[in-house]
């Protein structure tokens, strides 16, 4: 009993966290956001779905806030937080896959805390956003565990793959690594004549192969190439992968080593010190490296102690796949995209290994208590990062959505404006431009983030003085001056 | 250990594995990404010109669905498309850019042209968001261009002898330096691995030898057992250049992040040429011929 009240403690505590965004500023996080609830507020009132663009192509996301929204006659602003909601209880999901690796469940209880204050990145930038990835995470989860349970109902499975498939290409892409790599290891298990899951996961790749490959090729057909996928790509994936599996089989040595090399590439690279970007960044501190050592040390002697185990072993194989890809096929713009999408399920792979070392110390003299030191040292490592993330660059505030609102009847001309109010822009039918040379006589639209923290360029922030230097500002008519939307007019360049 | 003969199966596909990986990664990486860096580095040697001589480029714009891309082509378009990419590209059909290969724009430029519409690999061009079309049928297109069509014509400064070297012909002649080289470790590499492979197969061949025996005790026929050993090197060795060709792919790019931030030296990603994989076979089919004659030797 006590067991199962400290596992809810620890899930409410997470969604407390996922949910923090919401609860201080009461609109969805991350600009993504209003474009699927642009497309759920089309769904509800038309009752169709489409597909003609981008967004419309993985339309789990869409039809899940309209779905929400019609059941419980919630109105789809609010719907949205249906997503950081699931994104919460995947915890319930690894809670179940770890208990296949480990037998001491009580340590792994720690699963939802070690998952959303991982010191890493700051998760709730992933895991509060309305976004089709976040809304694939939920079905990636339960994919891999429903993968790794004793039996597998093909239909049952087929369901859950097509819902994946149709929630974002990047999940199907990790699901489908981890699968093959299942199957192989299964493959070299039936060679050596020990007992396997052969059949179980050669379904399982062939069924989400098959359905990976045919939406994704229909999206192709409907919409192009999308980034990251290309050909070239996805032949880089097939030999990083195998690179990557053959240096996680040599041995347990090997395979810590190189996450010893990655782990601190990705913090580098999530800090903004390692991509070729003109956003500003501040040098990673000492603190930084300290919380990093505190997570990673652990979750590395969690690695090596479960290394033999083909789940984990999948895991390490396909999270560090696409990690290694991110980081080494662009050092660009393109290649942080990748990376930010690599970034959450290598966060995972390393929770659910900092839960097995958990899981070896509980039996130990202090074990538990050295357990619950580092978790409580992660959880408010992670608070300053979280309070940051809250009024951060990629956070609405209602203010601003209900300020944006009101400007909206007033304005007959096109605004020139970034792209996170480029976002609520297009939610809201504001034409709009994006920030590029200004020319006298423009209508130039900002927030408080873009003087605090600079405007942003598709991934990348750049200062405001660049396109706008002062006394280019000091010469505009201010024509609207909200507490956070300002609206001024170019007179002088 | 596999080196002692303890027979192992898993120890001889590893060191195949490990030899192929350490061959394929001192041979092909380092020429591998000097070919993307000549691919990346544009043919900076160019110039544009409203006067001839040089190579003629015609150019307009023509809409598809309310958005303009540029379309052009040349009486020698080969020749502008190398002075523009520095590669050989033939387009005999018209093509169009890989940013721009979506259906609504190859439908339209097959109906005006009624030509069959091919799609161009990245180039991180403006030719990626282009429409490329050869002469003839660039000709059936000026109609439906917004606008005059523009000509410009591209001279190569090399050829016209101003010889200032650009960066593309530095990284063309360092390629030719280090493809010598190449070539030189390549001989140097097969000569290491056919001993190897031979010294192996003899440490290896007691083990062979005793487990043969024992086969022959259970009235297994020895011949057979020998074929399926080969079968199963053979196997290994496929896997083992496979494999060495994605621990190629995997840590010298790592390494040169590394040393990117370590010592600032600058990364250029490249992928190392997927034809080291065929290339690569005959360096390991000696080795493991040699493998395979010393136990062969040994335990006849």
């Amino acid at each position: 009993m006590l067991k199962y009240c400290a596992f809810t403690g620890a899930l409410v505590l997470a969604m407390l966290a996922v949910f923090s965004p919401w609860l201080a500023n009461r609109v969805p996080y991350i600009g993504d956001s209003w474009i699927h609830l642009g497309k759920a507020e089309d769904i509800v009132s038309s009752g169709r779905m489409r597909l003609e663009e981008y967004n419309d192509m993985w339309p789990s996301i869409n039809v899940l806030i309209a779905l929400y929204s019609i059941v419980t006659e919630v109105i789809p602003l609010t719907s949205t937080q249906i997503v950081p909601f699931l994104v919460a209880l995947s915890a319930v999901n690894l809670y179940i896959l770890l208990s296949r690796v480990s037998k001491k469940t009580n340590a792994i209880l720690s699963i939802p805390v070690a998952l959303v204050f991982t010191p890493l990145y700051t998760f709730i930038t992933f895991g509060s956003a309305v976004m089709k990835e976040t809304a694939a995470f939920f079905l990636v989860t339960l994919a891999i565990t429903y993968i790794t349970s004793f039996r597998l109902r093909p239909l049952c499975f087929i369901i859950l793959a097509l819902g994946l498939v149709l929630s974002h290409h990047f999940a199907s892409l990790f699901a489908l690594i981890f699968c093959t790599v299942m199957l192989i290891e299964d493959l070299s298990s039936s060679l050596n004549g020990e007992v396997n899951d052969l059949k179980r996961s050669l379904a399982a790749v062939l069924i989400l192969g098959a359905l990976t490959l045919s939406w994704n090729s229909f999206t192709i057909y409907r919409i192009g190439w999308f980034s990251p996928i290309s050909r070239e790509s996805l032949l880089m994936i097939v030999f990083v992968s195998l690179g990557v599996y053959a240096i996680a089989r040599i041995g347990v040595v090997s395979a810590s080593l190189f996450q010893a090399f990655i782990f601190p590439l990705s913090a580098l690279a999530w800090r903004g010190q390692l991509h070729d970007i003109p956003t500003p960044v501040n040098t990673i501190s000492v603190w930084e490296i300290r919380d990093l050592a505190v997570f990673i040390v652990p979750a590395l002697i969690g690695l090596a102690l479960f290394w033999r185990n083909k789940i984990i072993r999948g895991l390490l194989v396909s999270t560090t796949t696409l990690i290694v890809f991110s980081i080494t096929s662009d050092l660009g713009y393109n290649g942080l995209v990748v990376f930010t999408k690599s970034l959450h399920y290598y966060a995972l792979f390393l929770s659910l290994s900092l839960c097995l070392f958990f899981s070896f110390i509980s039996s130990k003299k202090f074990g538990k208590i050295i357990s619950s030191i580092i978790l409580v040292f992660l959880v408010f490592a992670s608070m300053t990062g979280i309070s940051l993330a809250i009024n951060g660059p990629g956070a609405y505030h209602y203010v601003e959505y209900a300020e944006l609102k009101k400007l909206k009847d007033k304005l007959h001309e096109p605004v020139v404006t970034d792209v996170k109010l480029g976002y609520i822009s297009d939610y809201l039918k504001i034409g709009h431009t994006m920030f590029s040379r200004l020319k006298g006589n423009e209508y130039i639209l900002l927030t408080r983030s873009d003087f605090t923290h600079g405007i942003l360029l598709g991934y990348v922030w750049v200062e405001l003085s660049f396109f706008m230097p002062s006394y280019m500002m000091l010469s505009s008519d201010r024509l609207f001056d909200g507490g956070y939307i300002k609206m001024f007019r170019v007179n002088y360049v | 250990m596999f080196f002692r003969g303890t027979g192992n199966i898993k120890g001889y596909i590893l060191v195949i594995a490990i030899f192929e990986a350490m061959l394929l990664v001192i041979l092909y990486a380092p020429a591998g990404y000097l070919n993307e860096a000549l691919r990346i580095v544009p043919a900076a040697s160019l110039s544009v010109s409203e006067y001839g001589p040089g190579v003629d480029l015609y150019y307009g714009y023509i809409t598809v669905d309310g958005r303009e891309f540029l379309v052009f082509s040349s009486s020698n378009l080969t020749g502008a498309l190398k002075l523009l990419t520095g590669r050989g590209l033939e387009v005999l059909n018209p093509a169009v850019g890989c940013k721009i290969d979506r259906p609504d724009v190859k439908n339209y430029v097959k109906d005006l042209s009624g030509f069959r519409v091919e799609a161009l690999g990245c180039m991180g061009s403006f030719i990626d968001y282009s429409i490329m079309a050869p002469w003839n049928i660039f000709q059936r297109l000026t109609s439906f261009i917004n606008g005059p069509v523009g000509r410009v014509y591209l001279k190569n400064h090399v050829e016209d002898g101003i010889a200032v070297p650009s960066a593309y012909t530095v990284s063309r002649n360092l390629l030719k330096m280090v493809r010598f080289h190449q070539n030189f470790l390549y001989i140097i590499s097969t000569v290491i691995l056919t001993l190897s492979g031979f010294v192996l197969g003899l440490r290896a061949s007691s083990d062979v030898k005793h487990t043969l025996g024992l086969l022959i005790e259970m009235r297994i026929p020895r011949y057979s057992t020998l074929f399926n050993v080969f079968l199963v090197i053979s196997g290994a060795t496929v896997i083992g250049i496979v494999v060495g060709y994605g621990l190629a792919y995997v840590t010298v790019p790592v390494a040169l992040i590394f040393l990117r931030l370590l010592l600032k030296i600058p990364y250029i990603y490249a992928l190392p040429d997927i034809e080291a994989v065929v290339n690569i076979f005959p360096s390991a089919l000696l080795a493991l011929f040699s493998y395979t004659t010393a136990i062969s030797l040994k335990i006849r």
